[in-house]
Formats: C-alpha cells, sequence, structure tokens
C-alpha cells in the first residue's frame, strides 16, 4: 500500500516534469567484431550527457549484435561509448536524435585494474588464530621459521623450541598431520616460505579428536596452511670455504612431499662450519609416555671435566665435524589409520677448548681456586628409529609407537692443572627398546582407554683416567697408572593403565587406574692399572651391586567442569607405591611403603573476548631415583666420587601460580602475566668434601630441609602493521632459597635472578630491515647472609638488512657481549652478500664469520657452592660460499 | 519427476562445461556485512565470491558455500568421513544457494537449499536500474550510483564502467559496469567489493550430493517465506516427521528477500 503511495507520487511529480523538458531518444545499432566480421554480443554501450561521465541511458548488444538504448535529454549532442572486455574501447559524440550507428570493434588485450585485498595480518575464528604469511614476509625470508619468530605473541627460544603466550606448543602439524612428532625444527628450518599461505594456532588444542570439548587443553597447537594441495619442496644447499686451520663443508639436502594422503620429509646434513644440525633431530614438545620427556636428556653415569657451553650463538663456539640423516614418511590408510616411520641418524665430533676457574666457597675456607685448562672430545654416534600406527578421527583414536634407540657416545679429555697433565676416556653407550600403546572405545556416551608402556634399557658405562685420582682413598699406590670405573645400569619398565570418561552436561569425570613397575639393577667396580697387571679396589664399598625394584599402584580421578568462559579442573591422585631396595654385598636395603594423596585444582576464566585468567594450586611428591642413591663409591669425573649412602629421597612439593593472558588479534596486542611459587621439603642433603685439590667428595645425610622458589614472568608484543615492526618486552623475576651442606656446615643459600629481554623486528622499506634483540641477566648468590659478586650479562644482537637492488642482499650481523666480571667486552659480526638468480631464486652467499676474530669468551656460572669461570676458545674468521636452491 | 532430475543435472554439466573454454576469467570478492536477527541485530560478515568468464556468464555464492561444496566432494569421495565434517570447523553460510549468471539470455539458475532439500529455479534478469549523476571512488575504482527495487527492498547501487562487466554479486547484474558496492536503503545488506583479480584456475564445479528439484520462481517465493516463517511445515512437506513433541517457531530471521 505505501510502496504504491510512493509509485504514484513518482509518477505525479516526475513524469509530467519529463513530458514537457524532455523528448526520449533512440538509438539503434549493431555491434561486430572488426576482423571477424560476426556479431558481437554484451558489449556495453553507454549515453553520456556530452563530453561528461554521467551516463544517462545505456543498453547491451544481444548474441544478433543488435541494441537499443533510449535517453531523455534535452541537449544537441551526446556522448556514445562502447566497452567490452577483450575489445578497444570506442567514444563518439553524436547529436541527440534518434538514429542508428553500428560499431566494429578491434580486439585488443585491455588489462583491467586488478585491487588485491591485503590479507588481514591476524584473523581469529574460534579458537584458531591464522597468521598470513605474506603479511609478515620480507625479502630475506627463506624458510618458515624466518616468519615464525617474527609472529605477534610467538617467541622462539635458542634451541628452536616455540613457545606461543610463554607455553610451549604441543603439536607441530603441517596440514593438519602430525609428521615430525614434536622434532619440527626439521621442518621449521627447511621448509620454504613459499609453500606457506597461513601459520595457525589452533589455542586450547586437544590432541585426541575424541576428546574434543571433552578434555580441556590449555596447550596450543601450530598448523601450517601450505599454497597448493600437492607441495614439493625443501631446500639443497651446498656451502665451502675455509678458516685458518680447515676446509670447511656446509651441505644440506632436504627434499619434502605433501600431499592429501602422504608426508614425506628426508634430510641429509653435514658440516664443520659450526651447526649443530643434530638440533633438529631433537623433541621439542612435552612428550606422554618415559623417555619421550620433552627435550631429550640422556643421563651418563660417567663424564670427562666437561667445559660449559657458553649461553651463547652456537655457531660461534662450536667445534664439529657432524653428519645427520632422517627420514619421516607419513600415510594414510583406509579408516583413518595413518602410518608413519621415522629414522634419524647423528655422527658428530665435537672438539671443547679453553680454561675453568673454579672457586668452591665454603663455610670454612673460601679459597679453594682450582685452575684447569682442557681439550676435549665429544663423539655423538646414535641411531633413533620410531615406528607408528595411530588413528585419530571423531570416533575413535589408537596409537601404538614402538621405538628403538642405540647411543654410541665417548669422550675423551686432557686437562691439565697445576699437578699435571690428566688423561679421561669414556664411552657411555645406552641401548633402548621400547613400545607404547594408547586405544579409546567408545561405551556408550562414555570412553574408555587402555594405556600401556613398556620398555628396556641397558646401559654399560666407563670412564677411566690417568694418574689416579683419589689415590688415598681408594688405597693405591704409586704404581698405578690408571683407574677405570666400570657401571652396568640395566632397567625393564612397564606401566599401564584403565581409564574411564563420563562426561554429564558441563561436567566430566576421569577415572584412571593404573600401576608401574620399574626394575633396575646397578653393578659397579673400579678396575687398578698398570702396564702389568689390572686390579679391582678389593674394598667393597667401591663396589655396587645394586637391585631396585619400583611399583606404584595408583588411583586418578579428574573432574572438569566447563560452562561457557569458566573451566575448572580437580585433580586428587592416590599413589601406593613400594620400594624394595638391596645391595647384598654391602647388606644394606631399604624397604619403603608410602600412600601419597597428590591434588590438583586449576581454573580457567574468560573475562572476555581477550583477556583470559587462570589460576592453580597443587600438591605433588616425588622420591629418588636410582642414582640418587646406592651405596658404593662411584668416580664420576676425576675430581668427583660420589656415594648416596641414604634413604631414600623424599620430597613433597607445593606449588601455586596465577596468570593472566591478553591477546587481541585486531590490534596484534599480546600479553602475558605469570607469578608462581613453590615449597618443596627434602629429608635429605646433599653433601659436599671439598678436597684442597679441589677433588670432591659428594654424599648425603638425612636432614629435613626446605627450599622455595619464586618467579614472576611477563611478556608484552604487538606488531605494528603499518610499518610491519614487531615489539615485545618482557622480563622473569626470581629468588629461589635453599639449604645446603658444605664441608660439614649448613648453610642458607638465597639466589636472586632478574632478566629483562627486549626484541625487535622491522621491515621499514623495501630496502631497509632491522632486527635487534636485547637481553640482560642478573644473578645474585647470597650464601649464609654473606652477599656474593652480582653477575651481571647482556647480550646486544643486531641484524641488519640491506636489498640495495632487487635480488641482492647485504646483511651485517653484530653481537655484543657484555659482563661485570671482567672488563673485555666481545664484539663479533658477520657479513652476508646474498645475490638470487634465475626463477627457482637460487641464492649465492658468501659469509665472513667472526670477522673481528674474537678469540675466546670468558663466562660465569654460580653453582650452590662454587663460582665457576670459563673462558671457551670460539670459531676464528671464517668464509663460507653457499649456493642454496630451494625445491 | 525422477526423469526430471537427471535431465537437469545433465543440462548443468554442459552448462559448466562451456565455461572450461578458454577466455578471460574473473574473480571479484565482496564482503558481505548483514543483520540476520533485527531483535537481537547482530552483525555478521560474509565473502562472497563472484567468478565471471568474460562475455558469458558468471557464478556467484558464499567463499563458505564454496568450502562447503570442496568438503562435500571430499565426503563423496571417501576422503574423509561425515563424522569429521560435523564439528565447529565446519563453514557456514546464510547464504545457502549459488546463482549462475547468463548474459546472453539473462538468465539465472539458482540451486538453493531450503530446510532439507535442494530446489532449483530459473529467474530472469528483471532489474530497472536508476541512474543518477551521482559519483565516487570506491576501492580505486570511478564509480556511479544507481537505484533500484528488488525483492522487497530498495537498493542503492555503486558500478564502474572501468570494469566492463554487467555484473554483480548475489542477483545483483546489468549495469553499464561492474557493480563495486551494492547496499540496500536500511543497510541490512550490504555487498562491497574487497578484491578483483584474474582468475587462472579451473572454473568451480559445484557438487551437491542430494537430488535436485526443479521449481517455478513463484514457487521458490512460497517456500522461502514457509521457512521464514514456519519451517516445520516445510520440514513436513519434504516428509520428514519430527519424533515427539515439536513447536514450530517462526525463525523470522531478517532475510534477504522480503516477499
Amino acid at each position: 500500500m505505501k510502496k504504491s503511495f510512493y509509485y504514484c507520487l513518482t509518477i505525479i511529480l516526475v513524469f509530467p516534469f519529463g513530458q514537457v523538458s524532455f523528448s526520449q531518444t533512440i538509438i539503434t545499432g549493431k555491434v561486430s567484431d572488426k576482423a571477424q566480421n560476426k556479431a558481437l554480443s554484451n558489449a556495453i554501450i553507454t549515453v553520456n550527457k556530452l563530453n561528461t561521465e554521467i551516463t544517462i541511458g545505456y543498453g547491451m548488444s544481444k548474441p544478433s549484435g543488435q541494441y537499443e538504448i533510449k535517453s531523455n535529454a534535452n541537449a544537441d549532442s551526446l556522448t556514445l561509448n562502447i566497452k567490452m572486455l577483450g575489445y578497444a574501447a570506442q567514444r563518439i559524440n553524436i547529436a541527440n536524435k534518434n538514429q542508428s550507428i553500428n560499431f566494429e570493434l578491434e580486439e585488443s588485450s585491455i588489462e583491467l585494474k586488478e585491487v588485491k585485498v591485503k590479507p588481514d595480518p591476524i584473523k581469529k575464528y574460534g579458537d584458531t588464530l591464522s597468521y598470513a604469511v605474506s603479511a609478515f614476509k620480507d625479502k630475506n625470508d627463506r624458510v618458515i621459521a624466518d616468519i615464525i619468530k617474527k609472529l605477534p605473541g610467538i617467541e622462539v627460544s635458542p634451541n628452536g623450541q616455540i613457545l606461543y603466550q610463554g607455553e610451549p606448543i604441543n603439536k607441530y602439524y603441517i596440514e593438519g598431520m602430525d609428521l615430525l612428532e614434536g622434532r619440527y625444527k626439521l621442518a621449521n628450518e627447511n621448509l620454504n616460505v613459499e609453500a606457506v599461505t597461513d601459520v595457525e594456532i589452533l589455542e586450547n588444542h586437544q590432541p585426541v579428536r575424541m576428546l574434543n570439548g571433552v578434555v580441556h587443553s590449555e596447550k596450543a597447537a601450530l598448523n601450517l596452511k601450505l599454497k597448493k594441495n600437492i607441495t614439493t619442496t625443501g631446500q639443497v644447499s651446498l656451502g665451502a670455504g675455509i678458516d685458518p686451520a680447515y676446509l670447511l663443508r656446509d651441505v644440506n639436502i632436504t627434499p619434502m612431499l605433501f600431499t592429501k594422503n602422504t608426508q614425506f620429509l628426508a634430510t641429509y646434513q653435514t658440516n664443520n662450519v659450526g651447526r649443530n644440525s643434530a638440533s633438529q633431530l631433537v623433541r621439542l614438545t612435552p612428550g606422554v609416555y618415559r623417555g619421550e620427556s620433552g627435550i631429550e636428556n640422556k643421563q651418563d653415569w660417567v663424564g670427562i671435566q666437561k667445559l660449559t657451553n657458553p649461553a651463547f650463538k652456537e655457531n660461534r663456539w662450536l667445534n664439529n665435524n657432524s653428519h645427520i640423516g632422517s627420514i619421516n614418511i607419513l600415510k594414510k590408510l583406509k579408516n583413518n589409520l595413518e602410518l608413519r616411520l621415522i629414522g634419524d641418524y647423528t655422527n658428530d665430533v665435537q672438539l671443547q677448548t679453553g680454561y675453568t676457574k673454579t672457586t668452591f666457597f665454603g663455610s670454612e675456607a673460601d679459597s679453594i681456586t682450582l685452575l684447569e685448562n682442557k681439550r676435549n672430545d665429544l663423539y655423538f654416534n646414535n641411531l633413533k628409529t620410531d615406528f607408528t600406527l595411530q588413528k585419530n578421527s571423531a570416533g575413535k583414536y589408537l596409537k601404538n609407537s614402538l621405538q628403538i634407540k642405540a647411543y654410541w657416545d665417548s669422550q675423551t679429555g686432557i686437562l691439565r692443572n697445576t699437578n699435571g697433565t690428566i688423561i679421561q676416556q669414556v664411552s657411555v653407550p645406552f641401548y633402548t627398546l621400547s613400545n607404547n600403546y594408547k586405544d579409546f572405545f567408545k561405551v556408550g556416551k562414555s570412553l574408555l582407554t587402555l594405556n600401556s608402556s613398556i620398555s628396556l634399557e641397558r646401559k654399560p658405562q666407563q670412564l677411566s683416567v690417568s694418574p689416579v685420582p683419589f689415590a688415598t682413598l681408594l688405597n693405591a699406590d704409586k704404581f698405578i697408572q690408571d683407574i677405570q670405573q666400570n657401571v652396568l645400569q640395566s632397567s625393564f619398565f612397564t606401566e599401564n593403565s584403565v581409564q574411564y570418561l563420563k562426561s554429564l552436561k558441563g561436567f566430566s569425570f576421569d577415572t584412571q587406574l593404573g600401576f608401574l613397575v620399574e626394575k633396575q639393577a646397578l653393578e659397579s667396580d673400579i678396575l687398578l692399572q698398570n702396564l702389568i697387571k689390572t686390579r679391582s679396589v678389593e674394598s667393597g664399598e667401591f663396589r655396587n651391586n645394586l637391585n631396585w625394584l619400583n611399583q606404584k599402584y595408583y588411583v586418578h580421578l579428574q573432574s572438569r567442569y566447563r560452562k561457557q568462559k569458566l573451566n575448572i579442573n580437580l585433580s586428587t591422585l592416590l599413589n601406593f607405591r613400594r620400594f624394595a631396595i638391596e645391595d647384598a654385598a654391602l647388606s644394606k636395603s631399604e624397604n619403603l611403603n608410602r600412600l601419597t594423596f597428590e591434588p590438583r585444582l586449576g581454573l580457567n576464566y574468560d573475562l572476555n573476548n581477550y583477556l583470559t585468567i587462570n589460576t592453580s594450586a597443587s600438591k605433588s611428591n616425588s622420591f629418588g631415583d636410582i642414582n640418587q642413591m646406592y651405596y658404593g663409591y662411584l668416580l664420576t669425573t676425576y675430581r668427583e666420587i660420589k656415594r648416596m649412602n641414604v634413604p631414600l629421597l623424599q620430597t613433597s612439593s607445593y606449588s601455586t601460580s596465577a596468570g593472566i593472558n591478553y591477546r587481541n588479534p585486531v590490534n596484534s596486542t599480546f600479553a602475558s602475566f605469570t607469578y608462581s611459587y613453590s615449597f618443596r621439603e627434602n629429608n635429605l642433603l646433599f653433601t659436599n668434601i671439598i678436597n684442597p685439590n679441589g677433588s670432591v667428595e659428594r654424599n648425603a645425610i638425612e636432614q629435613d630441609n626446605n627450599a622455595y622458589n619464586q618467579s614472576l614472568n611477563g611478556s608484552v608484543s604487538k606488531y605494528f602493521s603499518k610499518i610491519k615492526t614487531t615489539l615485545s618486552i618482557g622480563t622473569n623475576v626470581f629468588k629461589q632459597q635453599s639449604q645446603q651442606f658444605i664441608n660439614n656446615g649448613l648453610t642458607e643459600v638465597i639466589m636472586n635472578g632478574i632478566s629483562p629481554n627486549l626484541r625487535f623486528s622491522s621491515s621499514l622499506s623495501k630496502w631497509f630491515g632491522l632486527e635487534y634483540a636485547y637481553k640482560l641477566s642478573s644473578i645474585k648468590n647470597i650464601i649464609s647472609e654473606i652477599p656474593k659478586p652480582t653477575i651481571i650479562q647482556q647480550n646486544h644482537d643486531l641484524k641488519l638488512n640491506f636489498n640495495p637492488a632487487e635480488k641482492w642482499y647485504f646483511g651485517i650481523i653484530t653481537e655484543l657481549y657484555i659482563n661485570n666480571f671482567n672488563a673485555t667486552q666481545n664484539l663479533f659480526s658477520d657479513i652476508i652478500f646474498r645475490k638470487t638468480v634465475g626463477k627457482k631464486k637460487i641464492d649465492l652467499e658468501a659469509i665472513g664469520s667472526n670477522i673481528f676474530n674474537s678469540e675466546s669468551l670468558l663466562s660465569v656460572s654460580n653453582g650452590a657452592f662454587n663460582y665457576v669461570e670459563t673462558s671457551y676458545d670460539l670459531r676464528t674468521t671464517q668464509v663460507v660460499f653457499k649456493a642454496r636452491f630451494p625445491l | 519427476m525422477k526423469k526430471n532430475i537427471k535431465t537437469f543435472n545433465f543440462s548443468l554439466i554442459l552448462f559448466l562445461y562451456s565455461f572450461i573454454t578458454n577466455a578471460q576469467a574473473y574473480k571479484a570478492t565482496y564482503k558481505i556485512t548483514y543483520i540476520s536477527n533485527l531483535t537481537n541485530s547482530s552483525v555478521r560478515t560474509e565473502s562472497g565470491l563472484l567468478i565471471i568468464k568474460a562475455n558469458e556468464g558468471s557464478v556467484y555464492a558464499t567463499k563458505n558455500y564454496f568450502k562447503q561444496d570442496s568438503i562435500l566432494r571430499l565426503v563423496n569421495a571417501g576422503t574423509i568421513s561425515k563424522y569429521d565434517v560435523m564439528n565447529d570447523s565446519y563453514p557456514r553460510t546464510s547464504f545457502k544457494n549459488h546463482i549462475q549468471k547468463t548474459y546472453n539470455n539473462q538468465m539465472m539458475v539458482v540451486p538453493t537449499q531450503i530446510i532439507a532439500n535442494t530446489y532449483v529455479y530459473s529467474q530472469k534478469n528483471s532489474l530497472n536500474w536508476q541512474l543518477l549523476p551521482d559519483t565516487s571512488t570506491i576501492k580505486g575504482y570511478k564509480c556511479v550510483k544507481a537505484t533500484t527495487t528488488f525483492e522487497g527492498r530498495d537498493y542503492v547501487a555503486w558500478y564502474s564502467t572501468d570494469i566492463p562487466i554487467s555484473d554483480g554479486p548475489h542477483k545483483f547484474w546489468g549495469l553499464p559496469g561492474l557493480i563495486i558496492k551494492i547496499a540496500d536503503t536500511k543497510n541490512h545488506y550490504t555487498f562491497e567489493l574487497e578484491s578483483f583479480e584474474k582468475f587462472a584456475n579451473n572454473f568451480p564445479k559445484f557438487e551437491r550430493s542430494d537430488p535436485t528439484f526443479e521449481i517455478t520462481y513463484e514457487k521458490f517465493k512460497q517456500l522461502r517465506k514457509d521457512e521464514n516463517e514456519n519451517p516445520l511445515k516445510v520440514f513436513q512437506s519434504q516428509g520428514f516427521y519430527p519424533v515427539g513433541e515439536s513447536i514450530s517457531k517462526p525463525l523470522n530471521r531478517n532475510i534477504i528477500e522480503r516477499f
């Protein structure tokens, strides 16, 4: 009704007016192709007011080429325009009267003006944050790691671990598939950045799809979205160079293939330029099973006196000769089954040279100082395989992995101190075979899980030292030339559990029943040798023949409540543990039965879309391991002899934490703050008897003691999209308080530390970009109320990138290392020239490293009862030429 | 009826085939901002993709509709299971249709999902555009204003003769240049060009596993109206009888068509 009223009004108002002022002009005609003389349809003809853009009539040509345009204008002349895709436009002026005009169009390739949207640098869909690679990419980025380290909210720690909002990611996927099982540096440092469109962060990622929405996860995962469905990528780089002593090589061949059903990554890398390629084979995500725990840490019984590696860029000091090879294949089978095969091989020789000055704090004498000059050769040789069958769909989860690892590592050390030269030789092999099985069943609306893991380990290890240390203790006469410590540890481990998960509206209840058996045996003896004969140290206290049995039976109830923005987790764990430890030869034994209750309460709350708060409180109990309890002496290094002739270590820990997270993908701002406090009760104190020559006898005594730990972590990062700059600042403040027993005195040790840092990366213009990072670390120890000197170390790290012309790159990397205990500042500079040639973007590089030839680096570390100054010989000036072919 | 469906599918294939000849193709992306429900005036956004085959015709659908279609293709091929699809990450769209325009005969073919079935209808380009002298520059294109009334709403469009393609998002076309922006006068539905690029990929083919029922435009109007006012009635008319007590509530969404 209303509409028709307006309609009438329009007619009344406009029609008579039009009738009076204008007359209608009809223009007709035909449009055809000039060359082929055929009719053209869909040409657009407009009638404009003379020489203006004001259109008063228009029409399109029909399949016959005919067109007809009606227009009303009180003008003498009109402008006629004709446009058609693929043909040149025409424009003519005509008289304003009925007429017929034919057009003959000429073919012409006219490029239409295109507009491309710049993708939003960061998008958020539900729990997924998506970073557009193109928004963060500049000309000098080659592999995806170059992008990831620039993303706001994401940090990459020096070992390559990726942190989101300060927490390590739990999975690294490529197109949703887990090819690498946490060894993600392999992809991160070799996957061509051109192959990736988006880096996605999956917040609250639950790796088991069946548990999605049932079991809440606080961890985030990372996923790479590739440009194409079938991607072959990777890189090949060949490098050669010289330093004053050696011919250098740096070779990396890494092909990759990603399709919907198959993923493949293989690598062979060899170098002696200081690149630790073996770090690419290290698992960086937290593990679930024994031996799978996060960053790999192989514990050896014996070792040479090492030179602590500087907390500094590896390629400055690593004197290596390494080969690594790895094959990773993932294949999707029918029924969502995935089969994955991983094989890694490492062969590496590392040389460490330098000296250490160790000052032992004692309550009596403060001034035992030991100067040692070291030359160590470390041989790493290992093979690891992993064979996994997995099914991970919304309806079923099954995972079985069989892992075999073998290490044939050894070490040689030549050490000079004031008493002469000491030769140390170590052989530290380690063999393990393990199988882990996990299976989920749906029982009605509930879930039943079976977990079973089993492993076998063997460590036949050996240390020989010449001349003999601790000669009086060992009752060795002067004719004995060397001493050999033999250790054999063999272990059997199994853990099995059944888990029942039921959810009810916002609640879910997870009950787990399980048991663990750990059976270990430790055999050791010490041999004294000269050219003529070998005898073992007779006294029984230098032998171990230990049988260790640890059993655990547990009930674990986890209840979760989730309602929109609130997430509450309550975990109650009841453990019954049995330890049976016996060394029959030494007639020592301990049997311990303990029932422990270990609860944890966690709470997560989304204040709004941007702010999340979380808090937790927990209590846990832990017990000593076999390397913290044995009755006979073990020579662990040339100047440390240890025994743990004490009851089993028992620790109760109480900890609380609170944190707040802010993430705003709209203006690309991320912040997180976490405070944590923990308190530990131990039944044992480890003691150190420091002999005047610096050798240490470690022991332990029964003495209840406490330790406190407080820390505050904060970081803020922001991406400024207009100037393509990411800025982040952060700090860590901590205080640790514990008791130590040094030379028969109980001592209170307090350690205070603060380490602020700043990071800035920017692509300011097309030809210039810079990255800058600053880190300060300040540590102060207070030992029995006597403050020790504060150690302040500062790192400045500046990288300047120049692109003077298309395909030319020039970079200067400068690092400045300053500490407060010696006046020298260490300055390092590298320069890189790169020319990119050809369509395939082959990089030709010349890299000059350490051009100021800084020869050694002095650093300091502060132990609980010592203060160690280390001077580490660095790599000298070197030049390497490299060709890099992206695949 | 059954036979009818088959013939239609066949003609659909032919229609698509004609596109896979070698000619220039373009892709225009529109940002759609709309108020889906007037009671809580929640503003939603989606992306609309218009794929144009020069001088021949075009296909238009929302990005999520295209995604749904790719997923459906994987499900039909058995690559992924239906289970995997039914989660939060499944792309959702408020525009459950795609629009195939043919320039020569000025016809649109519109397969549309209504409740549980997919229907298809043909619609003639009947838009009567009023050209106005106002000009503006949007996304770097010189634009001219035009107005029209369509399916119950009054629209203001800005088109550019710089792109001589007489097309636009949704069912809007027929101006002497590409529509760069169009919104109804109440600003309930706005389509604005985000990008315009050459399109080098294969022309999209749609795959819907369920049978498609051919209907008239008049019938479509009736179904669409019923769907919004009494969805249960439509559901039952499609041969589904929900078990248990079911009360039919009008959806009363602010759909783009106001029949």
